[in-house]
């Protein structure tokens, strides 16, 4: 399967009374990266989870508009959630394997709640997708170690391996650096590099330097509401709106 | 003008640097001054004083590189603070290539004082007091982000091409008339050059000024364009 375009139309979400989300417009080209920067509680992590009907899982969470997936809508009534959040696939900050899952359950463990596959089937999974995560020559001899054995950047590695065994179309990635280290960082990064083109990547980061580096959009959300989206390189160097220069100049109040 | 950065040890090192160029074109801009002065009335000793200063302006070349260089590997700097350091730096370069065009004036003033050539060096000093004002005033735009000044700095380029035409077909008819020593009239045509080369190099200040404020890079747009 080929990697979708993202269209975001009309977005609102929020908490019960809370409005979080401001009527966003954003359209994500197929097999891109997208990175969202922006101060924290400004709505990176509601956006990115609307993005997979994650953001509904919470109670009082609501959300309106479209968000479209080449030309299906996310939220139509016919959508399965379950199978949805196959299609998209999801990579959190805090690296979360099953601890005493071995590394190989926990890259499959997405594949097991739906369907049977055979042993052989499931070994060849796991195998393509920790080729994929840049993680198969460190753990190939020891796939019955549990997953905690893994330093957090394996692990976070790990988690996406796991995304990437269901076969997803898009990957979503709420600061997936964050509890890293510079060294394990940039394997990240590199293989965010990789993935490009095959997946629609959309990355949450609170490190402007990182969205510089592995973006080729931008996306800068205030207080839930997008201020600019553009090509990275020129948020970077001459961004249009005088908030976006404020924020990642560190001008800000 | 933009406010001040959160992180005050960072808009103290933007103020230190804007400061050093501050000081740095001071300090050409005297040289220049000096060297015409030191050309005009022949007095060799203070050409080649005059001269020997361009090691203070080489030194704050490598000062202002190394503060730069420092300060994107410190803070990483983005969009505007970005572009300013990268202009810096370039700007840095210039006032050093003016500060070597000062010295050449020197050498130039002391071979013709040693000579015993007293002038007229018609053209010269006006020629001079141009140049320092597109210098002065392109360091002004740059310092304060001040783009109209920038762009009028550029529209005095052709103010002087002319005098140094002027200079040049002055000194010409001095030659063939045989008032002057034709390896004299040459230098002092040189001298002419050496000062639209300072022009040349204001102008480039200015660029840095219009691109820093605009990421407008108009270096290479022909005059109407910019
Ligand atoms: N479960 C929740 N219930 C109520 N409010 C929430 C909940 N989660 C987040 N919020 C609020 O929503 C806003 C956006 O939060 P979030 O999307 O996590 O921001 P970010 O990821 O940019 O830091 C914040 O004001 C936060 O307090
Ligand atoms: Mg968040």
């Amino acid at each position: 399967m080929t990697a979708p375009r993202l269209h975001v139309h009309k977005l609102r979400a929020g908490f019960g009374g809370k409005e979080v989300l401001h009527d966003l417009e954003l359209e994500i080209a197929a097999g891109t990266v997208t990175a969202i920067i922006g101060p924290s509680g400004c709505g990176k992590s509601t956006f990115i989870r609307t993005l997979n009907r994650m953001h509904e899982l919470v109670g009082g969470a609501w959300v309106k508009g479209r968000v479209l997936l080449d030309e299906q809508d996310l939220y139509a009534s016919d959508v399965d959630p379950v199978l949805l959040r196959r299609r998209v696939g999801m990579v959190f900050q805090k690296p979360n394997p099953f601890p005493s899952m071995s590394i190989r359950d926990n890259v499959v463990a997405g594949l097991r709640l739906t369907g049977t596959l055979s042993r052989g089937q499931t070994e060849a999974i796991a195998e393509r997708a920790l080729r994929q995560a840049a993680l198969w020559d460190e753990v190939k001899d020891r796939l019955d170690d549990p997953g905690a054995a893994l330093s957090g950047g394996q692990q976070q590695r790990l988690c996406i391996a796991r995304a990437l065994a269901v076969d997803p179309q898009v990957l979503l990635m709420d600061e997936p650096c964050s509890a890293l280290d510079p060294i394990a960082t940039a394997r990240i990064e590199d293989l965010i590099h990789s993935l490009r083109g095959r997946y629609t990547i959309v990355l949450v980061t609170h490190s402007m330097q990182q969205a510089a580096r592995v973006s080729e959009r931008t996306a800068f959300l205030l207080r839930g509401e997008l201020v600019e989206v553009d090509d990275t390189r020129k948020i970077f160097t001459k961004p249009n709106d005088r908030r976006t220069e404020d924020y990642i100049t560190g001008r800000f109040g | 003008m933009i406010s001040a950065h959160t992180d005050r040890a960072f808009e103290g090192e933007l103020r230190l640097l804007r400061e050093r160029l501050q000081r740095m074109a001071t300090r050409a801009d005297e040289m220049l001054a000096d060297a015409v002065r030191a050309l005009v009335q022949g007095d060799a000793e203070l050409a080649r004083q005059t001269a020997h200063r361009d090691r203070a302006v080489n030194q704050d070349e490598v000062d202002i590189d190394e503060q730069c260089l420092a300060m994107l590997a410190r803070w990483q700097p983005m969009a505007s603070d970005l572009r300013l350091i990268f202009a810096a730096s370039k700007l840095a370069s210039n006032l050093e290539q003016i500060s070597d065009l000062a010295v050449n004036i020197c050498e130039r003033a002391d071979e013709l004082a040693t000579g015993g050539f007293r002038g007229p060096y018609t053209f010269i000093p006006h020629m001079s007091e141009v140049g320092r004002e597109m210098l002065r005033d392109a360091m002004t735009a740059f310092l304060t982000a001040n783009t109209d000044l920038a762009q009028e700095v550029l529209t005095r380029d052709d103010e002087i091409d002319d005098l140094h035409h002027q200079v040049v077909s002055t000194q010409t008819e001095r030659i063939r008339a045989g008032d002057i020593d034709v390896r004299q009239g040459i230098a002092v045509q040189n001298v002419a050059r050496f000062l639209e080369n300072v022009a040349d190099h204001a102008t480039a200040i200015a660029e840095h000024a219009i691109f820093m404020v605009h990421a407008l890079d108009v270096r290479h747009a022909g005059k109407r364009e910019r």
